[in-house]
Formats: C-alpha cells, sequence, structure tokens
C-alpha cells in the first residue's frame, strides 16, 4: 500500500474556518456549517456557487436524516457535481480530505467544501435502538458509551503495561494550557488544571475519570480543497497539502479474542510514513484524535513515536508545547476544546491547518512545516476502535 | 410509574433472526456460539456471517460457559437502565472454547478479581423469553 496518490501534491487546502465550541447553543449542524461557509467565502473571495463538490460527515444530531447531503447543500445553497457522506465517525473530517482529492484528480469536482458540524450537546445522543450488536450484546449489559469501553481498554493496557496516570494527567494540562489561549475552545474549559485536577476528577469507569474525556458540545469546522494548479492560478500562496494518507476500518476482524491494546493505528501509521517518505523524527507537529488521554498515548506508541508499553515515559519526556520540541494538540484538543459531536474529527485538523497557515495566535509552533493528524472512529465491542487514520499535511 | 420513568429497567434485547438460536439456547441456560468449521475459531457476537470466510457457513455450538476473566472495570456513572445497580463491574470474558464475551460479573467483590480467574455463566431472567448471560467466580 505504499502507493502514494499526494506524493506530488496534487491539491491545496485553500481555506479553514471554525466556530467556537458551545455547550447547548440550541443550533443544527446546517447553522455551523453555514457559519462555517461564510468564513471561508470571506477568506477566498469565492461565490458558493464557486463550489462544485461537498463532503460532510454523519452527525449525531441528523443521525435519523437519510437525506443529509440533499438537505445540507439545499441548507447551504450550493449545487455540487460530487457529494461524499462519510460515516466512520471521528475519521471522517480528514478522511473526506483524500475523498474530495480523489474525486478533483479524477475530475468529478474542481472545488470542494468538507464540512463537519454537530449540535450534540443540543440534542444529546438519543436512545436509538441500533441493529448489529448494539442494543442486544452492549446496551442490554450496561456497556453502554466510550468511557465504559475504555474503562475495560485501559485496564487491559494496566495489566499488559503499567498504567501511568501522573503521565495521562500531564497530557491533560498540556492540553489544558492550548485552550486558555483557544478563541474557539469551549468556555467552561477556559480554566487551568493541574495534574492532581485530573487525578481528583470523578471516576465514570475505572480508571477512566471525567478529566480523561472529551465533552460532546455543539459546534462545527470545514475547509475548502482544489486543485494546486487552480488554487495557483487564483494567486493564493497560503496553502497546505495533504501528501500522505492511510485509513484502516475494522482492524483484524478474524481474531475471536484480539489483544485489545492493539489498533489499526499498528498499521496507518508506518504505511502513512512509507508513502510520505518520512519517520516519527520528521514530524514537526502532531494533532491526534483525542477522545480519551489513553488513545493519544496508544497512538503515539503504535505509529512509532516510541514502543509499546513506553508511552507513560515518552509523554513524560517530551515538551510537547507549542515551543516544545514535539507540539502537540497545541488548540486544546477535543479533550480541552470541546468534541463538536461527531464534527469532532475536524477539531484536531483544523488545528493544525491554522498552524501551517501560521495563524495560530498565543500558540504559533515556529517553523513547522508539516503536522500528522489523525482520526479514530466508533468503540465497537471490546475489539478496540473501529476506523484510524493518519495524514501527512505540508505547510506551503 | 414516576420512579420507573427516573430509573428506566435494563433494556430487554431484541434477538434478531440470526441471534434468535443463542437467545433460545439461553432460555435453556446454554451458552451458545457461533463456530468456523474448518478452523473451529468461535466468535461472539453473532454476525450474519462466518467472518473465517465472509459466506453463512458458521455452525451452532454450545460451549461449557467456564471462561477466564482477561480485564474488568468497575462502572460508576451507568449505562441507561443500570442506575440502580451502581456501581457494576463489567468484565471480559475469554471463552474455554475461544471467542470472547463482556458481561456484568456477578457474587464477587471487586478486590477479589484477579487476572486469568476463572469463571462461568450464569443467567439473569430480563424477560419470560430472555435470559441474560452474567459471569461468575468459578470455584
Amino acid at each position: 500500500m505504499a502507493d502514494n496518490f499526494l506524493r506530488d501534491k496534487p491539491v491545496a487546502i485553500i481555506a479553514y474556518g471554525e466556530v467556537q465550541n458551545l455547550r447547548r447553543s440550541g443550533k443544527r449542524p446546517y447553522e455551523f456549517a453555514a457559519e462555517v461557509m461564510g468564513q471561508m467565502l470571506e477568506k477566498t473571495g469565492l461565490k458558493n456557487s464557486d463550489i462544485d463538490g461537498m463532503a460532510t460527515h454523519m452527525p449525531t444530531a441528523e443521525a435519523g436524516n437519510t437525506f443529509y447531503t440533499n438537505t445540507m447543500a439545499d441548507n447551504l445553497g450550493l449545487q455540487p457535481r460530487w457529494t461524499q457522506l462519510t460515516d466512520i465517525g471521528g475519521c471522517s473530517p480528514v478522511g473526506n480530505i483524500a475523498r474530495a482529492a480523489a474525486a478533483i484528480i479524477t475530475g468529478q469536482c474542481e472545488m470542494a467544501i468538507c464540512l463537519a458540524s454537530d449540535s450534540t450537546g443540543t440534542t444529546g445522543i438519543g436512545h436509538r435502538r441500533l441493529g448489529g450488536y448494539r442494543q442486544e450484546f452492549m446496551e442490554s449489559i450496561g456497556f453502554q458509551g466510550p468511557p465504559i469501553a475504555f474503562g475495560l481498554l485501559s485496564h487491559a493496557y494496566d495489566l499488559k503495561y503499567g498504567l501511568n496516570l501522573e503521565a495521562l494527567g500531564h497530557l491533560a494540562v498540556t492540553q489544558r494550557n492550548g485552550a486558555l489561549v483557544n478563541d474557539n475552545a469551549i468556555e467552561t474549559f477556559k480554566k487551568p488544571i493541574t495534574v492532581q485536577d485530573y487525578l481528583d476528577s470523578r471516576v465514570i469507569a475505572e480508571p477512566i475519570r471525567l478529566l480523561d474525556c472529551v465533552m460532546r458540545c455543539d459546534g462545527g469546522n470545514g475547509l475548502l480543497i482544489t486543485s494546486t494548479e487552480r488554487a495557483k492560478a487564483m494567486g493564493l500562496e497560503n496553502l497546505v497539502y495533504p501528501t500522505a494518507y492511510s485509513e484502516i476500518t475494522n482492524f483484524e476482524p478474524d481474531d475471536p479474542n484480539p489483544d485489545v491494546t492493539e489498533t489499526g493505528f499498528a498499521t496507518v501509521g508506518p504505511d502513512v510514513f512509507a508513502k510520505a517518505g518520512m519517520s516519527p523524527d520528521d514530524v514537526d507537529m502532531f494533532h491526534p484524535y483525542d477522545d480519551f488521554l489513553i488513545a493519544m498515548m496508544l497512538q503515539m506508541e503504535q505509529i512509532g513515536f516510541c514502543g509499546r508499553g513506553e508511552g507513560a515515559d515518552f509523554i513524560l519526556g517530551t515538551d510537547m508545547s507549542p515551543t516544545g520540541t514535539l507540539p502537540v494538540n497545541t488548540g486544546g484538543g477535543q479533550i480541552s476544546a470541546g468534541q463538536p459531536g461527531l464534527g469532532g474529527g475536524g477539531v484536531n485538523l483544523t488545528e493544525a491547518i491554522r498552524q501551517l497557515m501560521g495563524e495560530a495566535t498565543g500558540r504559533q509552533v515556529e517553523n513547522a512545516k508539516n503536522a500528522l493528524v489523525t482520526g479514530i472512529g466508533v468503540i465497537p465491542y471490546f475489539r478496540n476502535w473501529g476506523s484510524s487514520n493518519c495524514m501527512i499535511l505540508e505547510g506551503a | 410509574m414516576a420512579d420507573e420513568k427516573q430509573n428506566p429497567p435494563p433494556p430487554v434485547p431484541t434477538p434478531t433472526p440470526v441471534s434468535q438460536p443463542m437467545w433460545d439456547a439461553a432460555k435453556d441456560g446454554k451458552l451458545a456460539l457461533q463456530f468456523d468449521p474448518a478452523s473451529g475459531k468461535a466468535q461472539f457476537w453473532p454476525r450474519p456471517v462466518n467472518v473465517q470466510t465472509g459466506k453463512a457457513d458458521y455452525e451452532w455450538r454450545e460451549v461449557s460457559g467456564k471462561g477466564t476473566l482477561s480485564a474488568w472495570t468497575k462502572v460508576h456513572i451507568p449505562a441507561f437502565g443500570f442506575a440502580d445497580r451502581v456501581p457494576y463491574i463489567l468484565g471480559a470474558v475469554d471463552l474455554a472454547e475461544g471467542g470472547r464475551v463482556v458481561a456484568q460479573l456477578v457474587n464477587v467483590e471487586e478486590d477479589a478479581l484477579t487476572p486469568g480467574m476463572a469463571v462461568k455463566v450464569s443467567w439473569e431472567e430480563r424477560s419470560d423469553d430472555i435470559h441474560v448471560y452474567q459471569f461468575e467466580p468459578d470455584s
């Protein structure tokens, strides 16, 4: 899988948009998408009629809407010739860049908008009776919701490698410091925390604490992507290029008793580096999907920043602040900026693009030429998460 | 009724045509799983295909209901319908015949749990037709 259709930078991200995360806004995903599109049209001078491709993800708040794409296009006054609805959870926003790139390269559209917005804070997650294992084998035994799944996973990690809560707390503090200088972070989280605050926070499902978890909220983000040729013809210079991508869903489905501490990142991490001709040492910034702190540590281990079981030492021995050797989720990540529902994957992604465009006021990483962004989708039946993806972004 | 609305009971799972044999066996106090006849590999939860082949060529087998505990979590903030049970313990059990089941652990305190400890299935009558598997120490 080392063939890399992005190697020669055929497409470029020309703008990003993001609204502030809100607890309960009363708004719907369409309204946030409209704000995000408005920001990007303002930045680029484009009109909505210039957009001929649209990629979205399936937001929790509209999960009953089987015509989401049509409804979104109608709300935004778009007439796309190419559409894409991606429903691999937190992998969707990063995954949509690769899908839009393929559509642009194959001539299906020229200017695509990739949107991620949700209002889970307003609508809640609902209580749907889903097929395919959820209602029958998870909800029926009280095994529902990510904190419980991550409680089990964390205990499995603890038994195998030993879990260092101090290191996770350190990560919580680093991210919170990013949220303090991020205008789009949810207001609730704009106060500093200490490692002790993390350790003292309420236990939800042992050993998962409140400050291990994201808080669902309302919000949205998005980007505009086109061919590099067209971006340059438009006179745009502050471009961000996706240069390598790797994705996997349903890791090792044939193993009836899998090691749950292993994930698809063991595949897509090395794969994305092979495609980019890079190694972990070459990464200037790391923007990992963060639904739980331990998910970040597992990614560091499996993508290859450190070995299995060495995540805690790596965290404690590495300055992950914007001035450090490996800046991580400089805007607070989702854990400290808020998780706008299933649009949450765009929080880490948008921050990476913002950094590479040099617009991360108060937390700008100097001389960062690239970023590694990731996504995680779905917590399945004690198999570890369902989808994993990695993308390398490079600045102009 | 007001109390029931505040603290709804644990949901009763609705079988599908695929999973029905498992729930039928459960009613008789037996744990049944799908197996790949060629490799002998088990799969839990029931699926519309044998994941080893992608075809519906699985077979149902009753298993001993014995296994070992691999990981667990004590839940303090309950899932929907489980408010009356908190704190409760969910454990991942690797079955003797293969396959892994997550279930509530009963008749045991958290301090008595050890990785690899022997457990066996027991049953909770959720309704007349649906008996839900649980696990307890096999001593």
